[in-house]
């Protein structure tokens, strides 16, 4: 297999390592190779994005990805992994290890009629039907196709879910995707596609976790289709290490009248992406928030494209952050109103606050819109701990340190407590809450 | 109780001095109110004795039961029993009604080395002590402040003031933005608290809240000094003829 490489610039060591580990694998890679070709001839032509390129304007990968891991292989049968911040919350559950999904470790009984998962390594090996999931929602929207890490997770998946629950179905316990790490340097690859039919309903409690010292690159490529009426509540907590990647892909396609609630929590790694394609029907609700708590020299990103198709949807978008020691959260957001989609009502927020004096935020909502009749509003905002407030608590008694958590509790709460789901609500509380005391010990 | 000797204060920002070797001492079981024109530095003085921020004391010395308070932390000074009831309480979007008084009835008593209050004896004396100054549960339950009128704040000050039961209170224009009905609830608030080891300084721009809340001693503060010191009568003579003679440059 030959790339098509740009003579004039030199690839930086994470390029070299992903065009090597391609060329290793990919007679051994499972399935179709056409798509994972093409997907890696587009990612190979422009290289990994860099501060020139719009979107990753303020997250340049060139100078941020160091190096790339070697894609994990699959780990073995008897690798362990300790309990989740989820355990006590009643769900079925689909354990992945280093990207790849663990039969033993899962527990997928009491999902109900209608809703079936099946693990895409186990599809590919049979050439199951259900891969044909896998690049809709994709193939319907070009930003989200030509996106360089879309393009590696299409090159490198090696397993995910595919998750289809039958129109009018609905799913009787949440379902929880974990994702772990077995404590080996590699990059990991999954790709979920999530189809929820007309009327159905499905709540998702997705998780990601790994070691503090590991250079562990995580990738998640997910695909989540609600058909007329479906109604979806996803909620999404990562805490990668703190020398780990992590970079999530959300492409989300709504039907007439679907409702999603999202809700993604960054707590970790030292990189971090997260980005969203979603495209949006006539008369569906869309809400996405996001509370991220970061410190020492991590960065993080949440980058949204949300298009509006049809007439009469509405958009929320509400993201948070909290930046301590030389920490940098980025937000993009743009709501594109297309000329069909009269009626729209689009509202997006972006707020920071900065927790100590090097930490940065960047806030870059924007709106397009060819309809003449939307309504649509963003904002953004940075600030630091209101002083005024501060003294007011403290002149009650509540030392310092206490007065911080209850402010920075208060200005995520908007994102955390709209959680629906009570034990996933708590359990993210708990861990915030351990965030803000770490900060004291740092 | 309150023992403040020559205490100079001036504005971090600017330098500019406010308060001007400010004498005064409150024994306990009495009541001292303080009346001035606007701008003298009655609200320098409550915010200095709180510890906040944006002013520095170059001079002088401020005791609590013979304890330095200037060097403390304003939640130390909490916990030494001190209370400023401010005149522009503060809204604190997020943070629930019932959980700060919690974590500030519960920080104080740990700093204390009391054990924390358990939550039905906390629900219990939340519930007494708002029935009597007509706070409603919705109000309790809202963030702290937000949303409240002018009144409505000045009741959740006293009822903060009720709860932590400190020893020392200070009042800045409690009495501003309330009407009568309400001046009435705020006082009998007050009153109620009245005791023999428990201190107050009234801090009021009027004579009209003093008819309510009886005072023992009453001083007038002019550019950030006590310039005059007597007994009720004090104020009423003000309430007659004015600050005219105290009149502050500012003012
Ligand atoms: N934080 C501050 N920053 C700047 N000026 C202040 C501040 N606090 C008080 N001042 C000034 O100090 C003077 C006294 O104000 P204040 O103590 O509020 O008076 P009073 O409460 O007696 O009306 C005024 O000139 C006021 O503008
Ligand atoms: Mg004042």
């Amino acid at each position: 297999m030959t790339i098509a490489t740009a003579p004039q610039r030199r690839r930086t060591r994470a390029e070299t390592d992903l065009e090597q580990a391609f060329e290793a694998m990919a007679s051994a890679l499972p399935g179709d190779i056409g798509p994972r070709a093409g997907a890696f001839a587009r990612f190979a032509a422009e290289g990994l994005p860099h501060r020139r390129v719009e979107a990753y304007h303020f997250t340049d990968l060139r100078s941020l990805m160091v190096s790339a891991p070697p894609p994990a292989p699959r780990p073995s049968a008897k690798t362990r992994v300790s309990a989740d911040v989820f355990a006590a919350v009643d769900a079925a559950r689909a354990v992945f290890v280093d990207g790849w999904f663990m039969a033993d470790l899962s527990d997928l009984s009491g999902l109900g009629e209608g809703v079936s998962v099946t693990s895409i390594a186990a599809a590919l090996a049979t050439g199951d039907e259900v891969l044909a999931a896998l690049g809709a929602r994709l193939d319907a929207d070009v930003t989200a196709e030509s996106d360089p890490l879309v393009g590696l997770a299409t090159t490198f998946y090696g397993d995910g879910l595919v998750v289809r629950v039958a129109p009018g179905a609905v799913a009787a316990r949440p379902l929880e995707i974990r994702h772990l790490s077995s404590g080996a340097s590699v990059s990991a690859f999954v790709r979920h596609a999530v189809e929820v039919g007309a009327g159905a309903s499905l709540q998702v409690i997705e998780s990601h976790q790994s070691p503090n010292d590991l250079e562990f690159h995580a990738h998640t490529l997910t695909e989540l289709t609600l058909a007329e009426g479906a109604t979806v509540a996803w909620t999404d907590r990562q805490k990668e290490g703190d020398q780990a990647a992590r970079f999530s892909s959300l492409a989300l396609s709504l039907g007439k009248k679907a409702v999603l609630d999202h809700s993604v929590i960054t707590l970790g790694a030292k990189l971090a992406r997260t980005q969203i394609f979603a495209r949006l029907g006539e008369a569906c609700d869309l809400t996405t928030r996001g509370a991220t708590l970061i410190a020492d020299r991590a960065h993080a990103d949440a980058t949204l494209f949300v298009t509006h198709v049809g007439p009469n949807a509405v958009s929320r978008e509400l993201y948070k952050s909290a930046i301590d020691g030389e920490a940098k959260s980025v937000f993009q957001g743009k709501i594109r109103v297309e000329k069909t989609a009269q009626g729209t009502d689009g509202r997006m927020g972006a707020h920071a606050v900065l927790l100590s004096p090097r930490a940065e935020a960047m806030a870059k909502p924007e709106l397009e819109i060819f309809a003449d009749d939307v309504a649509c509003a963003h904002g953004a905002t940075v600030a630091e701990i209101d002083d005024t407030l501060k003294f007011y608590l403290m002149s009650r008694g509540i030392p310092a340190a206490e007065t911080e958590r209850l402010l920075i509790r208060a200005f995520l709460g908007e994102v955390t407590d709209a959680i629906a789901h009570e034990g996933v609500r708590e359990a993210i509380e708990a861990e915030l809450d351990g965030w803000i005391d770490g900060r004291v010990a740092r | 109780m309150l023992e403040i000797k020559n205490l100079h204060a001036e504005i971090e920002a600017d330098g500019r001095e406010i308060l001007r070797g400010l004498d005064l001492t409150v024994k306990a079981g009495e009541v001292h109110a303080i009346m001035g024109p606007n701008g003298a530095g009655k609200s320098t003085l409550s915010h200095v004795l709180a510890g906040k921020p944006g002013y520095r004391v170059t001079q002088g010395t401020a005791t609590l039961d013979g304890v330095d308070i200037l060097e403390m932390d304003p939640a130390l000074r909490a916990a030494n029993g001190l209370f400023l009831a401010f005149q522009y309480p503060v809204e604190i979007p997020g943070v629930g009604n019932m959980t700060f008084l919690k974590a500030a009835l519960n920080s104080q008593r740990k700093a204390r080395g009391e054990g924390e209050m358990s939550t039905p004896d906390f629900m219990r004396l939340v519930r007494t002590e708002a029935g009597k100054l007509k706070i409603t549960q919705d109000m309790l339950k809202r963030p702290v402040n937000v949303g409240f009128s002018g009144g409505e704040k000045k009741r959740n000050e006293i009822l903060q003031m009720a709860i932590l039961q400190p020893k020392l209170c200070i009042l800045d224009e409690t009495d501003s933005g309330l009407d009568i009905d309400a001046l009435k609830v705020v006082s009998e608030g007050v009153n109620a608290l009245r005791s023999p080891d428990r201190a107050f300084v009234v801090i009021t721009h009027y004579q009209r809240l003093l008819d309510h809340i009886r005072p023992d001693v009453v001083h007038v503060l002019s550019k950030g000094r006590i310039v005059k010191t007597g007994g009720p009568d004090l104020a009423l003579e003000l309430e007659a003829k004015g600050y005219a003679d105290f009149a502050d440059e500012a003012a």
